[in-house]
């Protein structure tokens, strides 16, 4: 029997699961359980604007549509999600994300000394750098685990995990045709929930460890070629009993906190694991993350640290694409922002070679003090840095004029070259004057890498002022004003962008917003993008009618990004949970 | 606690798995080099058509098809490049029967069910739709490449393949010539001419000697290739080139390496079109 024919049945098994205890109840009032779930709808009709690059689509109207039932009883729980993205957003169907079906199913029984989940699922060891399989709906990543998870909770604060499965790919659903898998354990012992006086003495203390392991069969013999001297160059092979089938990622992790401070790291490495994004060299892989906070009343410190070598880490050795077959995850320690002008230059993690730091404050000048007022007034200060790793290449890559089939390169994980990737200092000031207004002014200067991040692009230089004016006029009717403004030479210039938000409560919303690039060289590209919307919403449901343009740029979330096309169009979008 | 020391232990030997590769990494070459590729005219370049025709040796209408791919290369050239590919009912080897050979591959049987291939002789063209449809029929051949603006040119490949022993070396260069911001994937298909085998010609004749054109052999990375790397925005940068080299083995196969073509060619996987196609004599 074929593997989706029994992933076929263990669907009706669970939607018949859902249906069988409405009669048991009526006869014996055996406990119902609940189903719960949440629905998303978000189309547009596209219309084609050659001026801003929105390109003529041959489905004018698509939809990305999804339902989550989940339905738990006591320790059981069960659930299916189905996804419609036939014919999804342009920006979704750009990235290979389109297809219907039964994306997620599982079943999942827990008590007090395990938990066991068949099906598919999502987990994560540790801060993500050996496993993390999540799902990042906007970003179009989902690389959950078809298979099964254990985890054994022998004595409090000892949890024990292990998993083993096949890692999602957009909707190709021949999970039995695949040629690789993912398996992994992870320990982790929380000191403090075994010995209740740490707790008492405020002291947090634990220790981590995992281990993941990708088997990906080697097949085929890999030909590169080889260069010698500037005019010519020679075809050689890796054979496909040279390229590892087992790759293997450990890491070890620990946190301590006393009182207001806490502290915690990790390490990982990775064993030689030839791939396209490193060019199938054979160096292996290592990654630390290190974060120290502090917090007490009005004051919050928090200090991180990444560095990341080699350690793309994916199910496949050939993909290179952002959202695909991900195994393990590098933590982006920027702070993010909504401000809208600055999200197309947000960093995306770079884990092949990557080190850097940020650093936040943030202070709460007191309440009824002259500075602080009535409520007090917020104080953000943030900085972030970024450069890419120091590297010697080998002599031999040097030789071949290429750094695959060899050790590629030597490098020091702490030791990071000249090129900056990424930096952003930022303040952010917010303050609330009376019952009626609230004003934040925010301040950014970004540098940002774009040969690196974007391919090309050189370096952008910004400097971003964004605020946002909230007035309430009455418990019911408030109006909200962003006005922000990017200073650039570089890229596509200066940007400003103003909107403005009148909302009802608690049902309507309606807005109107306008990002101009009044300082583009090219006189021409001095466009207006314009949107509206109104939104209604009641309880959990959101109906959302839009209308407008959307510019070219990037998306990010967490350090993961992907590119957003151009658009143009008529949006409704309906989202609901139960 | 012992046993369940011993339960992660043993699940952790079942995770443990690890190969430690030693160098050297790389096989010595045979000494193939290749001259350096010549520069692009990029006044010269223009798009071409890639057109899988899907045949098979027991359909009576097929060589009509095979026929009218002759003519389209009378009039197109080298602008038009066909790969014929067995598939289907009409495909299967008939066993007590002078049908016993098979031509099929497993790149071929997933085309025809990724681009939903109902009937022999169709085709497909640069993997695009076509009124709507993905294969297109023959009387509708030539309209089906009269709808390419051959000007919008993406992309330049150019191919070098040698002959070594049985080995078939190809280097390609794959040059972009404006910007493309979507991920794209470099195919390289195998195809061989004059292959000598019995072809069912309308409902009463058998051609015992037919020779069959343009038949797919074999492909490098599957049915849609290997994804070339892009920058971290999924950017691919305009002139930015990608060489690659393959190598397909000839051993134990009864292909004719002097009767073969190498076909390269560059597609976008989200829409699966073509975006540019490349032929070499080997």
């Amino acid at each position: 029997m074929k593997l989706n024919t029994i992933f076929s049945f263990f669907i009706v098994f669970i939607l018949l699961f859902f249906l069988f205890p409405v009669k048991i109840d009526a006869q014996s009032g055996v406990n119902l359980g609940k189903i719960s779930g949440d629905f998303g709808f978000n189309g547009m009709y596209y219309l084609e604007d050659s001026l801003i690059g929105a390109r003529k689509v041959d489905s004018k109207v698509r939809a990305n549509t999804f339902l989550n039932l989940n339905y738990t009883n006591g320790g059981f729980s069960a659930g299916v999600r189905y996804e419609f993205y036939l014919f999804p957003l342009i920006d979704m169907e750009d990235i290979g994300y389109k297809g219907q079906g039964f994306t997620r199913y599982f079943a999942d029984y827990q008590n007090k000394f395990i938990q066991v989940t068949g099906g598919t699922f999502y987990e994560q060891f540790g801060n993500g750098l050996t496993l993390r399989a999540y799902e990042e709906r906007d970003l179009g990543v989902d690389n959950s685990l078809l298979g099964g998870r254990v985890k054994v909770t022998p004595y409090k604060g000892i949890t024990v995990k292990g998993v083993w499965g096949i890692e999602r790919k957009n909707f190709d659903f021949k999970y039995s045709e695949r040629n690789d898998q993912v398996r992994g354990i992870d320990g982790e012992i929380n000191f403090s929930e075994i010995f209740p006086i740490l707790t008492e003495k405020q002291i947090a203390l634990g220790i981590g460890g995992s281990l993941v392991s990708k088997y990906e069969k080697s097949i085929e013999d890999f030909y590169f070629n080889r260069f010698v001297g500037t005019d010519s160059s020679e075809n050689i092979s890796i054979s496909a009993g040279k390229i590892p089938q087992n790759v293997a990622v450990y890491g070890v992790r620990g946190f301590f906190g006393i009182q207001d401070f806490r502290f915690e790291g990790e390490y990982a490495r990775k064993v030689n694991d030839p791939n396209v994004s490193n060019n199938f060299i054979y160096k292996h892989g290592e990654a630390v993350f290190l974060s120290a906070t502090y917090a007490m009343k009005g004051l919050g410190i928090s200090a991180s640290l990444i560095a990341s070598d080699n350690m793309d880490f994916r199910s496949s050795r050939y993909e290179n694409n952002n959202s695909l077959l991900g195994i393990n995850y590098i933590p982006a320690i920027n702070r993010t922002y909504s401000y809208q002008l600055i999200g197309n230059y947000a960093y995306a993690s770079q884990a092949n070679s990557e080190i850097g730091g940020q650093l936040q404050i943030n202070y709460q000048i007191p309440k009824k003090s002259k500075l602080g007022g009535k409520y007090g007034t917020d104080i953000t200060f943030n900085y972030a840095r970024f450069h890419s790793l120091a590297k010697d290449t080998v002599l031999l890559a040097i030789e071949n004029g290429t750094m695959t089939g060899t050790e590629g390169y030597t490098s020091n994980l702490f030791k990071g070259s000249k090129e900056l990737l990424y930096q952003d200092v930022g303040l952010e000031i917010s303050h609330r004057f009376n019952k009626t207004w609230k004003l934040m002014v925010a301040y950014n200067f970004l540098s940002v890498n774009l040969d690196v991040l974007r391919g090309h692009g050189g370096i952008f230089y910004g400097h971003n002022v964004a605020t946002e004016l909230l007035y309430k006029i009455n418990s019911i009717h408030a109006l909200r004003l962003e006005l922000h403004h990017l200073y650039s030479k570089n890229d596509f210039g200066s940007w400003a962008y103003g909107m403005l938000e009148y909302s009802i409560n608690p049902n309507w919303f309606i807005s109107v917003g306008d990002q101009w690039n009044y300082g583009n060289i090219d006189k021409e590209q001095r466009i207006h993008y314009y949107n509206a919307m109104v939104a209604f919403v009641t309880g959990t449901t959101r109906i959302a009618l839009s209308f407008g343009k959307t510019r070219e740029g990037i998306l990010c979330v967490g350090g993961v990004c992907r590119t957003v096309p151009a658009s143009f169009g008529l949006g409704l979008s309906v989202s609901t949970a139960f | 606690m012992k046993k369940y020391i011993a339960f992660c232990l043993g699940i952790l030997f079942l995770v443990v798995s690890c190969d430690k590769i030693e160098g050297p990494y790389y096989q010595e070459g045979d000494g193939f080099f290749i001259d350096d590729f010549p520069p692009l005219n990029t006044e010269t370049i223009y798009r071409k058509i890639l057109i899988e025709e899907f045949t098979g040796h027991t359909c009576v209408n097929c060589p009509h098809g095979h026929q009218r791919i002759a003519e389209l290369l009378d009039i197109y050239g080298d602008t038009i490049v066909p790969i014929s590919i067995h598939v289907g009912a009409t495909a299967r080897p008939l066993p007590n029967s002078i049908f016993t050979y098979d031509f099929r591959t497993n790149t071929g049987t997933q085309i025809e069910e990724d681009f939903l291939v109902e009937s022999n002789p169709s085709a497909l063209f640069n993997r695009t739709q076509f009124n709507n449809r993905w294969t297109v029929s023959v009387n509708q051949w030539q309209n089906a490449i009269l709808s390419f603006n051959r000007h919008d040119v993406t992309v330049a490949i150019q191919v070098q393949t040698e002959r070594r022993g049985n080995r078939l070396n190809v280097n390609t260069k794959t040059t972009l010539l404006k910007e493309y911001n979507k991920p794209v994937q470099l195919a390289i298909y195998l195809i061989e001419d004059d292959i000598i085998k019995p072809q069912q010609n309308g409902s009463s004749r058998i051609d015992t000697f037919y020779h069959h054109k343009h038949v797919l052999r074999d492909a490098k990375n599957g049915a849609y290739g290997l994804r070339l790397p892009t920058s971290q925005g999924g950017i691919l940068q305009k002139d930015s080139s990608y060489l690659y080299g393959f190598t397909f083995p000839f051993n134990e196969k009864d292909w004719v390496m002097e009767n073969t073509t190498t076909v390269v060619f560059l597609l976008d996987p989200a829409t699966r079109e073509v975006l540019q196609v490349e032929v070499v004599k080997n």
